[in-house]
């Protein structure tokens, strides 16, 4: 069922995309790990994902201004952010800026999985 | 102990004559730094520079111009602290005046120790005037210290989740047997990892809670302050309200939400402006959350009448409510919900820790106020902020730069 689905994950340390890079891979997806918004777009483009997983501090464009330009290329894209900003503030940019979903670190990557695949079933 | 030593004496005159050259002689033997000047033009001068320790004003017979002076240096602003006194002969013109006065007719030595008498006590003042100087200056450099350490804490939380997430997502894999099978020791290790993990981010939630009841308008930057005091004022909560609908109405707009005001602008309350307006946001965020498309959120501020029961008669209560037509809240949780940590359903699609409505109620209650909920379930829910009106009845603040 996951075959064929190709998930992006960007983070500006890779390191920590690493375990849920693993098991999305062992769980039969393809992935591919960026480290910045401006990559991220650019990996959107040439190779589309099905669905997006974006961390919020980055260098130049941060995580909510990289979900705005994905959403303005594919508003239907699915868009997690998985972020260690954890004031309410942050809650509200990621609403504001057309994520599908906010996950504070640390989190577990089964309740990660159980969001993404709730929103690749849509 | 010499009082007047290095004090700093100016000695005011129509027409300097000999009898004040020679007090000024007799000041300065006793170690005084003295100054004559006619009346005043330079005399201006000499306060601005500050530092004047006593001024000595000399009044002649029928010296009308002098005592004018007198009245002048009174009301002025930067001189109505100057200690005067005024030197004359005919003591009663100058003692109407409640001026502190010395006989003419004193020989130089009583001179001197009479206006030792005054200077003393002035000094004091000086002296106390600098210490509070230096220690506002020292309050200052404290509460910069106290913000950095702040926004250091507030970053440090950052970098720490993301750690966290790091040691909980290998140990995830590793407890899902992702990377091979595992054995049970192997497994109530991972347990024991995770668990540590837990206890860590338990704990950074419970510190940014804390941090988020007492922030203060001292924070330049709007960082999480460690406990600094912060200021009280009349807070408008028709203003407070606007503004924090225009913080979200970019969120309304995107979830397809209405959010309509209606605001009376005469309602006042005494207190933190900027934890009300947290109190606000809070509310509003939570409308926003669970109210789905299509809905409509409401804002009201207004006054009501509460049955004072303390024998005062009616008070009047500012009252903010936020009003949503989302799911509701049970009749069982409308207590619970404002404990920290309550979550009504932990699986919701937008994260959050329960501490939204435990801050509302703490900053409520600081304030000698109430919040509830009300509403029915399926149909919507209201949260009604009630805050006791100031018993001064203060309706603009007294301090000068807060009135318009």
């Amino acid at each position: 069922m996951t075959q064929g689905l190709h998930i992006l994950l960007v983070d500006d340390q890779p390191k920590m995309m690493e375990s849920l890079d693993f098991r999305l891979r062992k769980s039969g997806y393809r992935t591919t790990l960026v480290q910045n918004g401006e990559l991220a777009l650019q990996s959107a483009r040439s190779d589309p994902p099905s669905a997006v997983i974006l961390d919020v501090t980055m260098p130049e464009l941060n995580g909510y201004q990289t979900c705005r330009e994905l959403k303005k290329q594919r508003p239907d894209l699915p868009v997690i952010i998985f972020t260690g900003k954890a004031e309410p503030a942050d809650r509200f940019w990621a609403l504001e800026c057309g994520a599908d979903d906010f996950v504070v670190k640390p989190a577990d990557p089964a309740v990660i999985m159980k969001k993404l695949e709730a929103l690749l079933r849509r | 102990m010499n009082v007047l030593a290095d004090s700093s004496i100016v000695l005011v005159s129509a027409s300097p004559d000999r009898s004040m050259r020679s007090r000024a002689d007799a000041l300065e033997q006793a170690g005084a730094m003295v100054r004559a000047c006619l009346l005043t033009q330079d005399l201006w001068s000499l306060v601005s520079e500050g530092g004047i320790d006593l001024c000595l004003l000399f009044v002649a017979q029928d010296d009308a111009e002098a005592l004018a002076l007198f009245d002048q240096l009174r009301q002025a602003e930067r001189t109505r602290a100057l200690p005067i006194l005024i030197v004359a002969r005919d003591l009663d013109d100058a003692a109407t005046r409640g001026a502190a006065v010395v006989s003419s007719q004193l020989n130089d030595a009583a001179f001197v120790q009479a206006v030792s008498s005054l200077v003393l006590p002035m000094r004091r003042v000086r002296e106390v005037e600098a210490q509070q100087r230096a220690l506002r200056t020292e309050l200052r450099k404290e509460v910069a210290r106290a913000n950095r350490g702040a926004r250091d804490i507030a970053e440090l939380g950052h970098e720490l989740r993301s750690m966290l997430d790091a040691v909980m997502g290998f140990a995830c894999n590793l407890r899902d047997e992702l990377a091979g099978p595992m054995l049970p020791d192997q497994k109530s290790h991972v347990a024991g990892i995770l668990d540590a993990v837990a206890r860590g981010a338990s704990l950074l939630d419970r510190t940014r809670g804390r941090a988020v009841v007492s922030q203060s308008r001292n924070t330049e930057s709007g960082s999480l302050a460690v406990p600094v005091r912060s200021g009280r004022s009349l807070a408008r909560l028709s203003q407070i309200a606007a503004e924090v609908v225009t913080l979200f109405h970019a969120v309304a707009v995107r979830k397809d939400l209405r959010v309509s005001c209606a605001l009376d602008d005469t309602v006042s309350v005494w207190g933190d402006a900027l934890k009300l307006k947290q109190v606000v946001s809070n509310l509003v965020v939570n409308a926003l959350k669970y109210t789905p498309a299509g809905g409509e959120v409401l804002i009201r501020v207004a006054w009501s009448t509460s049955d004072s029961s303390d024998g005062v008669g009616a008070r009047r209560a500012a009252e903010i409510s936020v009003a949503d037509t989302g799911p509701g809240i049970a009749p069982e949780h409308r207590e619970q919900i404002f404990r920290r940590g309550f979550r009504v359903d932990s699986t919701a699609a937008v994260e959050g820790e329960g501490i939204g409505l435990a801050v509302v109620h703490e900053v409520v209650t600081q304030h000698g106020g109430t919040v509830s909920v009300s509403g029915k379930l399926g149909v919507g829910a209201t949260f009604t902020v009630s805050l006791p009106q100031d018993r001064r009845q203060r309706v603009s603040d007294p301090r000068p730069e807060h009135n318009p």
